[in-house]
């Protein structure tokens, strides 16, 4: 009778399977335990989580480590992998000429249509016409209202007001007659004066109709065919809010411009191409479809996707002691985004939905230094350890010990950095795959979707389900269930959109409602996670087709998140394939199944 | 149709305005209002900056004086007779001001202005947030006026998975050594609780 451990050091996770072997039967797995990877996979700090695992799994056995006759290690390929971002529109404002923004309270409500001026001038103003006034902080609501009043009573037309503090209502309130007004105008000190311009306020739970409309603001202003194209971008950064200033100024210039965002250049066993990043993620895709088999990609250096390549590759070199000149980008997945960005040139701190291209690359090369680790690890426990498995076949192996799974077998592996699958054929052969773009991917796209800029926030928005709190004693979670609590919630939190942490409701900083987060989410997801296990399925199936495969196991940390198993197993229906999350011996779920596939591989060799 | 609830909030204002008289509203009053008590004399600026706060989230106030009361006494009175559930106490002699919510116990408040807060801003502040308790929106804090999400920094590289893994090795140390003080400290109270 013998004692071995196996020992799968993961990027994010060491785990430990610890099993008895008796000669001529199957091993008798006792414990298994995982830790958080103690430094960069491959490197001898590993080796302090590797000690931890092993004695966490030990301890409920009584056995100490000295006791185990063998620790079996995998032979791990290092894959790297990160995500970079291509923004490749803005919208830019020459000279201010729009507000367009949701203050929680404007005043009034309905259009006016007038010319600029401040309300130090209005004593001074001409009746012939209207006017939009423009009321500066320094002035109290009330004299405010009382100097628009007076105004009016002169016969003087007042059609709409710009406030720069949140008075809008309070100033409505004291006003013998009614109009719009939009508050909370941060650089009230940049809106032209002496201009035409149009104010417009919808009504509670509305949005604005006419200032988001090209044609309206055409009839509004007057505009020529060719000056209606230039308003469209503000039309559509106007679309959606509650309230809209659009001032036409004469030299105003608005346009969405394209940024050059630099090329990619797709290096095939037999052919080669290059694509624009501004092209979008379709046609980068559809190239990198056409092109494969590929054997390098290379970025545009000075763009965010060039440094990106480079600090992929750096980090490799120095993990795998080989210049960088060695190193090649093997994979690469684009995604198209919508991020909020903020208008240049805007007044209130508008924001306009510019279009991204989210990249993601992925190195991979032969072999990490184990044989040191090993080593090292010998010396350190006084057990003999050994360089056992390659870590594709040992997952695949373990997750065949899955109730109700045979050959032909693929595993998805759902990491952070990388998605790899591993096929078991009837024959036993073993195929398997490393792609670009996985978990970090999400997790960049949700934080710039929302606007976030703050990668924490979004990893927990993309690890937790969502939740509203509506009373100071009860939240409703996405779901829609209620939970009640005992003592009162944070004030900080009453009214906000919250994350259902480990560490409890955590709000979140921004106005977007509850449906949209989700969606953002969903959204990120599918299109990292879903289009990902289809390439990466195609690439080890038999013959490139999905449906030769009879059976999918999900294993990894992202094969326990919430919903991607669900969407991944949607996917994958309509080729018939039994797909879910591994359930490795049957009680580890989907995690162990590298540790697991060690000890039953060492004990296959060792009775054959 | 459009103007009603505007008149509406100029008919209460109104009435608002004229409350100095005294007691004029009886507090089985069944109207949705967030309620304000006031001690004697009454604290007008204060009153007023607190009713602006309401009125520019269009939520109503009705305000009644009161003989005397710890603040926090008339903030949950205030809160437990509004329909909306939600009270405000002042003291003007003190100069303090209490916010509070039927569902809240007593002795706990939402939120308290000592004398030195019993300024305009945070005042009027106080007067936001009794409306936007009753609206089920964020509430508004000193340290952050609800700003918008900011992006301008998007445009530059990102590297999730290098920033995770090049964590200078004393990071660890410390960790280690926040987690030894927590177990030393465990150990001494659970000693102490024997």
């Amino acid at each position: 009778m013998a004692y071995i451990a196996g020992v799968d050091i993961g990027n994010n996770s060491t785990e430990v399977a610890i099993a008895e072997l008796n000669r001529g039967s199957q091993p008798r797995f006792l414990s298994s335990a995982m830790v958080r990877t103690v430094g960069i996979k491959g490197t001898l700090r590993n080796i302090l989580g590797i000690i931890d695992a092993l004695d966490l799994a030990l301890e409920p056995l009584t056995i100490t480590r000295k006791e185990l006759s063998r620790v079996l290690l995998n032979e791990a390929t290092p894959v790297i992998g990160d995500v970079a971002m291509e923004t490749i529109t803005e919208t830019v404002i020459t000279e201010s000429a729009m507000i367009g923004h949701n203050p929680s309270t404007p005043g009034g409500l309905g259009l006016g249509l007038g010319t600029t001026i401040l309300l130090d001038e209005l004593e001074s103003a001409a009746t012939e016409q209207p006017w939009i006034v423009v009321i500066p902080g320094t002035v109290e609501f009330r004299e405010a209202a009382e100097r628009l009043n007076r105004a009016t009573s002169r016969e003087l037309e007042i059609a709409g007001a710009i406030v720069q503090k949140d008075d809008g209502v309070l100033i409505h309130n004291r006003l013998h007659r009614p109009i719009p007004i939009v508050d909370e105008v941060l650089h009230i000190d940049r809106v032209p004066r002496q201009m035409p311009a149009a104010i417009e306020v919808a009504a509670i739970g509305k949005a604005i109709e006419k200032l988001s409309n090209p044609y309206d603001i055409a009839t509004l202003f007057d505009l020529s065919p060719d000056e209606t194209r230039n308003v469209v971008p503000i039309a559509r950064a106007l679309t959606g809010t509650r309230s809209a200033v659009v001032i036409k100024t004469p030299r105003g210039d608005i346009q969405e411009r394209r940024i050059p965002a630099g090329k990619i250049t797709l290096i095939g066993r037999q052919q080669k191409a290059e694509v624009q990043v501004e092209a979008g993620a379709e046609a980068i895709m559809n190239q990198l479809a056409h092109v494969s088999p590929l054997s390098e990609i290379q970025a545009e250096p000075g763009t965010n996707v060039g440094g990106m390549f480079e600090t992929v590759r750096k980090v490799m070199a120095d993990l795998t002691d080989q210049p960088v000149s060695a190193i090649r980008v093997q994979d690469i997945i684009a995604v198209d985004t919508l991020v909020p960005q903020k208008v240049l040139g805007s007044l209130a701190g508008e924001y306009s939905l510019g279009n991204a291209v989210g990249l993601a690359a992925m190195v991979e090369t032969h072999k990490l230094p184990m044989q040191r680790l090993a080593r090292k690890l010998e010396i350190e426990i006084m057990v003999p350890v050994e360089v056992a498995g390659v870590e594709a076949e040992m997952a695949i192996h373990g997750a065949l010990t899955t109730p109700g799974t045979r050959p032909p077998l693929a595993i998805l592996d759902l990491g952070g950095g990388s998605t790899d699958a591993s096929l078991i054929k009837e024959t036993g052969a073993i195929e398997s795959t490393h792609l670009a773009g996985a978990g970090d991917m999400v997790t960049l796209l949700i934080d710039k979707e929302l606007g976030l800029d703050d990668l924490d926030l979004a990893e927990n928005i993309k690890f937790f389900p969502l939740a509203k709190v509506e009373t100071l004693f009860h939240l409703r979670h996405e779901s829609g269930a209620v939970e009640f609590f005992q003592e009162p919630l944070d004030p900080r939190l009453f009214g906000r959109v919250v994350v259902i942490s480990e560490n409890g409701p955590k709000p979140l900083d921004t106005r977007e409602p509850l449906a949209k987060i989700i969606e953002v989410r969903k959204k990120a997801k599918k299109k990292v996670f879903v289009q990902n296990a289809l390439r990466a399925l195609v690439s080890v199936a038999p013959a490139n087709s999905i449906r030769l495969i009879s059976f999918v196991a999900l294993v990894g940390g992202s094969a326990l998140d919430f919903e991607i198993p669900q969407m991944i197993s949607d996917a994958l229906m309509e080729y018939g394939v039994v797909t879910g999350r591994a359930n490795v011996r049957g009680v580890e779920g989907p995690r162990n199944a590298v540790a697991t596939g060690l000890v039953l591989a060492h004990a296959a060799k060792e009775s054959g | 149709m459009l103007w009603r609830r505007d008149l509406y909030w100029r008919m209460r204002q109104r009435k608002v305005d004229s409350f100095m008289a005294a007691e004029r509203f009886p507090s089985n009053d069944a109207k949705p209002v967030v309620r304000i008590f006031t001690t004697e004399p009454v604290p007008e600026q204060a009153v007023r900056y607190i009713l602006w706060g309401l009125e520019e989230e269009g939520v109503p106030a009705e305000l009644q004086t009161v003989p005397i009361g710890a603040t926090e006494i008339l903030a949950k009175q205030a809160a437990d007779s509004s329909r909306l559930n939600v009270g405000i106490g002042i003291n003007g002699t003190a100069l303090m001001a209490v916010l509070h919510h039927r569902d809240l116990p007593g002795e706990k408040p939402l939120f308290f202005l000592t004398a030195e807060e019993f300024q305009a801003a945070p005042l009027r502040r106080l007067g936001a947030n009794a409306a936007r308790l009753v609206k089920a929106e964020p509430l508004v804090f000193k340290d952050e006026p609800l700003p918008p999400p900011e992006t301008e920094s998007f445009s530059r590289p990102l590297s999730v998975p290098i920033e995770a893994i090049t964590q200078p090795p004393e990071h660890q140390g410390q960790d280690q050594l926040e987690e030894l003080i927590i177990r030393v400290v465990t150990e001494i109270l659970n000693h102490m609780e024997k």
